[in-house]
């Protein structure tokens, strides 16, 4: 639906059901933050149909709110480990400090549903997960994460990153798909060079 | 300009939006489009994002029957303004260094033809 013509309400309304993928909280959140500004710029004198014009069409603007919001572990979904969906491997941290690491995901799979979780070496406590697409797009000085190839089945993405450095060495995956849900938990063999590196899972 | 560079500078010119006075959405995107063109839907992500890195903190107040958000900068979003400062000290020193290059090699190649 386009934004054109719409008011205020039927504009919320239609944003709403665009953002059902985050949580209660997170939409209601961005709902308020957009409620102010149409109303800030009510009161300033422009006219509320072409106020809402100006925020733009709801799909895009959906879109790109959905991927700086890191999707959230649903406590109740039940997610099983199979490393020929998602995985973990090649993860070798080089001179400078940095790791690079290749992540497999199904192939065409939008990196906002791939949810990665960083935890301590062996341990397991969870230092912060975050969405792939927002980790590679949020800190871009410290984390890239780039296509490197496909094959029939699966993407393989390379991250690499100086984040990780002095914080957790463990990374968990998960994925939500329509055939499933679907998990990785791999440690690093905590490998120096390229080629040598992989994990093990845990 | 490049993307990248850009994000990190949205993240800048939102402190400095509110370094003097504690502003509000619409009027943070008002101060900072004419120097970096920054969209609402943009500019939210980073809000939250400077809040839960603790650079800034949020309140709200009544204005009009209605709530407003408004953002204070804390003390670690003055001392990222500090060091933005500075690092740009050195790239501006780059900066002399690249385009005094460039216009040297310029100079050369029309001395030489």
């Amino acid at each position: 639906m386009s934004t054109i013509q719409m008011n205020k309400a039927e504009f919320m309304n239609d944003l709403s059901q665009k953002l059902d993928k985050l949580t209660d909280a997170d939409r209601e959140e961005y709902m308020s933050f957009f409620s102010e500004l149409i109303d800030d710029k009510i009161e300033e004198g422009l006219a509320e149909a072409s106020v809402v014009e100006s925020l733009g069409d709801t799909e895009q603007l959906a879109e790109k709110i959905l991927t700086s919001v890191p999707v959230e572990l649903s406590p109740e979904t039940e997610y099983v480990e199979d490393h020929s969906v998602i995985d973990c491997t090649n993860r070798y941290l080089d001179g400078e400090k940095v790791f690079h690491f290749t992540i497999k995901v199904p192939r065409g799979t939008n990196l906002r549903d791939v949810i990665i979780e960083i935890t301590r070496d062996y341990s397991g406590t969870t230092l912060f997960y975050t969405n792939l697409k927002y980790l590679g797009e949020s800190e871009p000085q410290q984390t890239s994460v780039a296509l490197e190839r496909t094959d029939s089945m699966s993407d393989y993405y390379e991250c690499i990153t100086k984040t990780f450095d002095e914080a957790g060495t463990g990374i968990r995956l998960y994925l939500t798909t329509e055939h499933g849900n679907y998990m990785a938990t791999d440690i690093s063999n905590r490998s120096t060079a390229k080629g040598n590196g992989y994990w093990l899972s845990a | 300009m490049d993307t990248q560079l850009k994000r990190g500078l949205f993240e800048i010119c939102v402190l400095a939006a509110i370094r003097d006075e504690d502003s509000y959405g619409y009027r943070i995107i008002k101060t900072i489009k004419p120097y970096i063109d920054i969209s609402e839907s943009t500019l939210y992500p980073i809000l939250r994002r400077l809040e839960a890195s603790g650079l800034i903190s949020v309140r709200s107040s009544e204005h009009n029957g209605r709530l407003r958000k408004y953002y204070h900068i804390n003390q670690a979003g003055k001392e990222r303004l500090c060091a933005f400062s500075e690092e740009w000290r050195e790239i501006s020193a780059i900066y002399q260094f690249v385009t005094r290059e460039a216009n040297s090699n310029e100079h050369d190649s029309n001395e030489q033809s």
